[in-house]
């Protein structure tokens, strides 16, 4: 095997979650159609090498396992609408547009394909060269065309195709809209005319959006449009002196939520989105009289269109595999290599409830799959700039991270910009991802499975569950489990998934929060497209920030950002807040003196008062850093609430990339450093709990000295004794 | 191959390296553009002793000038075995970006790594060896 190839057989599962008894489809491709092995494996910890505890999975017997023969499937990435007719035209008639390129270069990028009978077609485009331009074709060749050669940049245009069969006649005019300050652009006309001239050409015609056509009738990815398009309409061109009667009109202000765009027409001709371009978009006439697009959805009736948008990959189903109603709750995975095993492996991992209405254990295990989905592809790890810098370290990539610049078609995560430079809002797992793994980098699954390897190592049953069935069955999900046990990083949390978890909290369940920047930012995913989460984070003075403008959730209307600037700090949820990060070194914690007061001293049983905890571990050398949390009254954390732990003395770069600048202000007689990670402990109403550790690499620490160490000896002191029926009092 | 321990005391320069021939040039031009004067040799050698964590003012900002450079040419480390060895990469300098292995120069331990390749932008930087 060869490491510096890129995996050669990627593939993807339908669902992140399934119940046993249930069946999963995956999808898989293999490289010039290879033969391709399969194992359907059970995880049971990570692949870190020799820093920590050996990888441990389990073979599982399925028919599923053996060599297959390979197929290779393509992705074809890029946004458009298809508006599939026919559509009844007549010979003459004038379509106009509201047009916002965002990317301007010497390709040809297609805004609109009107395609009719015998290969006619008129298709409206941009380009450096040509301006806005528009030509008639026939069977791939140029009967006609008309150039307007100037192209205003990011500016809304009307722009006015209009068509005279009789005469073979196309007149395109661009009247750009000017922008405050700016020189006015000149409004441009031009024509070109084209032989055939029969009647009723346009009769059954079709319409592609933001792209053209390949022979295939599949879109052609290279002819994507990228900008903002906005109300398009088809009027007749009546006898001088009458007004021009709407045939069809496009209104994107409606069904902000769905993939329809929706006709207001008399034909109701609904077309079809693809791909996910952005909607609730500022339109050409936002006015800044609203920030939400629920409230003035005519302001934001333009749809965003990507060349680098991608849902879903739809590949053909390559194997179905049918969970066995006795398989075991648990983290499983195909392992798929090539037959020669010339490349790296690539996994697809998927989680199994138990059968359904069926609980096997009192605790549940919350799988953050909202959160792996908004980083899912994250290309910034590989290309940005200031990554080492965030680090403090050269940046690390192994083959499999190394595949999103070979195969970009895979997309991009909500921490990326598209080619436009606008930011990503919608991240899926209907595609291959290269971050969803048991090894790699050690954060998010594979760090998630450090836990899962305590829980076997302590011999600690667990019910696996996910953001995804929190999302959908909310509080029904996990109201008959005791415990409740996060992630390391379950940063993204949905309305119904917040609400979900603060029920049970309130109910008298126990929360362990044993990760960091929790809770922190809203997320929401679409009821038409499960596996996608849409992440808007209005105003962050960061590189994946959107306008205060667009900081609306298409696919739900709620508003996007962090929690505490809805009104809902993750502080009041687990006691502590986000509060800067910093990868290149751990530290540890050091118990406060209120630690051995009898409220909270169970929690240290077998652990001294002196002790560093977690002064280890396979972050960076602790259990305090990477990403951390601290506790603020001010920002929400409960009035009883109580720092049992804090850790200190975090490197600078940890002052770098702080929430605020207010966090490490010097302040006169500040008797605690203000850079560290608090671990916090609060009763809740009907005698629940909340214990949390406010930092990523806790997790990481949990399997030193194979399990033997005092930070899973206090795990497991927390966990013991929010399995006691006995209920938490505050007194 | 070469294994790289912690006696590492190869000369790191890269720009002699045909595979990276067009780096010296994209290399001056964006550099120039944030010129900083030669810190003194304790400076590195404080690096070398404790490559990750906190560093004095001096270092500091040494490392942000090398750490922030541009993507187009930038040095990243390739896990071949699972946190246990590393090969040397650098990214391309034309577009679209990727990943250049000149020969291979592998590392067992990250602070090796940090340290070899803070010798090839001390050179870059300030166009002497560190002689260390």
């Amino acid at each position: 095997m060869n490491p510096f190839l890129s995996p050669s057989v990627i593939g993807y599962a339908k669902s992140r979650s399934v119940c046993a008894g249930e069946t999963l489809d995956f999808f898989i491709s293999s490289k010039d159609s290879r033969q391709y092995n399969v194992r359907l494996i059970r995880l049971i910890s990570p692949d870190i090498g020799p820093i920590g505890p050996a990888f441990k999975f389990i073979d599982i017997e399925n028919e599923i396992n053996g060599t297959h023969t390979g197929k290779h499937q393509k992705i074809l990435p890029g946004s458009f609408a298809t508006i599939p007719g026919p559509l009844p035209l007549p010979d003459d008639f004038t379509i106009t547009l509201l047009v916002f390129p965002t990317l301007i270069n010497q390709a040809r990028q297609t805004i609109l394909e009107l395609t009719a009978k015998y290969g006619l077609k008129i298709e409206v485009c941009n380009s450096l060269k040509a301006g806005f331009a528009t030509y008639v074709t026939q069977s791939n060749k140029v009967l006609a065309s008309v150039e307007l050669e100037v192209l205003p940049k990011r500016t809304w245009s009307e722009i006015k195709i209009s068509i005279n069969s009789a005469q073979g006649l196309v007149t395109l005019e661009s009247n750009p809209k000017s922008k405050p300050s700016h020189l006015a652009h000149e409004l441009r006309k031009g024509h070109c005319t084209w032989p055939a001239r029969a009647k009723d050409n346009w009769s059954d015609s079709s319409i592609k959006l933001a792209c053209r056509s390949l022979d295939s009738d599949d879109h052609d990815p290279s002819s994507v449009f990228n900008g903002k398009l906005e109300k398009i309409q088809i009027t007749n061109i009546p006898p001088l002196g009458t007004s021009p009667a709407t045939i069809f009109e496009w209104d994107f202000s409606i069904g902000m939520s769905t993939d329809r765009i929706v006709d207001v027409g008399p034909h109701h001709a609904d077309g079809i989105l693809h791909n996910m371009p952005s909607r609730g978009i500022c339109g050409s006439t936002w006015s800044g009289s609203s920030l939400s697009s629920i409230l003035e959805p005519d302001k934001y009736a333009a749809i965003h269109f990507h060349d680098d948008d991608i849902a879903d990959a739809k590949w053909d189903i390559s194997h179905s595999l049918d969970i066995p109603n006795d398989f075991e709750t648990g983290c499983y995975a195909l392992r798929l290599s090539p037959v020669d095993e010339s490349t790296p492996e690539f996994y697809v991992p998927f989680f199994v409830r138990p059968l359904a209405g069926l609980q096997n254990s009192r605790v549940a295990y919350l799988i953050p799959t909202t959160t792996y989905s908004a980083y899912a592809n994250m290309n910034l790890r590989v290309t940005a700039q200031f990554n080492e810098l965030a680090h403090g370290r050269l940046t690390v990539l192994d083959s499999t991270d190394l595949l999103l610049l070979e195969a970009p078609e895979l997309g991009k995560s909500t921490y990326d910009v598209h080619n436009d430079g606008s930011p990503v809002l919608y991240s899926g797992m209907n595609r291959p991802v290269t971050n969803f793994r048991p090894n790699g980098r050690m954060y998010k699954f594979c760090l998630d499975l450090m836990i899962v390897g305590w829980f076997d190592a302590m011999e600690i049953g667990v019910d696996i569950i996910t953001d995804d069935d929190l999302h959908r069955e909310g509080i029904k999900c996990i109201e008959n489990y005791s415990v409740l046990i996060t992630g390391s990083h379950p940063e993204y949390t949905t309305h119904a998934q917040f609400d979900a978890i603060q029920s049970f909290i309130d109910n008298g369940g126990r929360l362990m929060y044993l990760g960091g920047n929790g809770f922190y930012t809203a997320a929401e995913i679409s009821p038409l497209h499960p596996d996608i989460v849409e992440v808007r984070r209005p105003g962050q003075d960061n590189l994946w920030r959107v306008d205060h403008t667009e900081g609306t959730f298409s696919t739900s209307g709620f508003p996007g950002g962090l929690w505490r600037n809805l009104g809902r700090p993750e502080n009041g949820l687990i006691g502590v807040g986000f509060l800067t990060q910093g990868f290149d070194k751990c530290t540890f914690y050091s118990r406060k003196p209120v630690s051995v007061s009898p409220r909270v001293s169970w929690i240290f049983d077998g652990i001294g008062v002196d002790e560093k905890i977690g002064d280890f571990g396979i972050l960076q050398g602790g259990a305090a850093g990477y990403e951390i949390d601290r506790h603020d009254f001010s920002k929400g954390s409960p009035e009883h609430s109580v720092v049992v732990a804090s850790s200190a003395n975090h490197s600078p770069l940890y002052d770098l990339m702080v929430s605020s600048i207010l966090d490490t202000l010097p302040q006169a007689g500040l008797a605690e450093d203000p850079i560290r990670a608090d671990m916090v402990f609060f009763e809740t109403n009907n005698g629940g709990a909340v214990f949390s550790v406010g930092s990523i690499a806790w997790a990481g620490s949990l399997g030193h000295n194979n399990y033997d160490n005092n930070v899973s000896k206090l795990t497991f002191n927390v966990l013991r004794r929010f399995l006691d029926k006995k209920k938490f009092l505050n007194d | 191959m070469a294994y790289l321990g912690n006696d590492c005391k190869s000369k790191c320069r890269d720009h002699k390296n045909p595979t990276y021939s067009i780096l010296r040039r994209d290399l001056d031009k964006r550099l120039s553009l944030k010129a900083m004067e030669k810190p003194p040799v304790e400076i590195a050698q404080e690096f070398r002793l404790s490559p990750f964590g906190d560093h004095s003012p001096g270092l500091h900002e040494l490392l942000k000038l090398m750490r922030s450079q541009p993507i187009a040419g930038k040095h990243f480390l390739f896990m071949s075995k699972s946190q246990e060895e590393w090969v040397l990469g650098r990214f391309s300098v034309d577009s679209p970006i990727r990943p250049l292995f000149a020969g291979q120069t592998i590392f067992n331990n990250l602070e090796t790594a940090e340290w070899y390749v803070f010798k090839i932008r001390w050179f870059e930087l300030f166009g002497s060896e560190l002689e260390i």
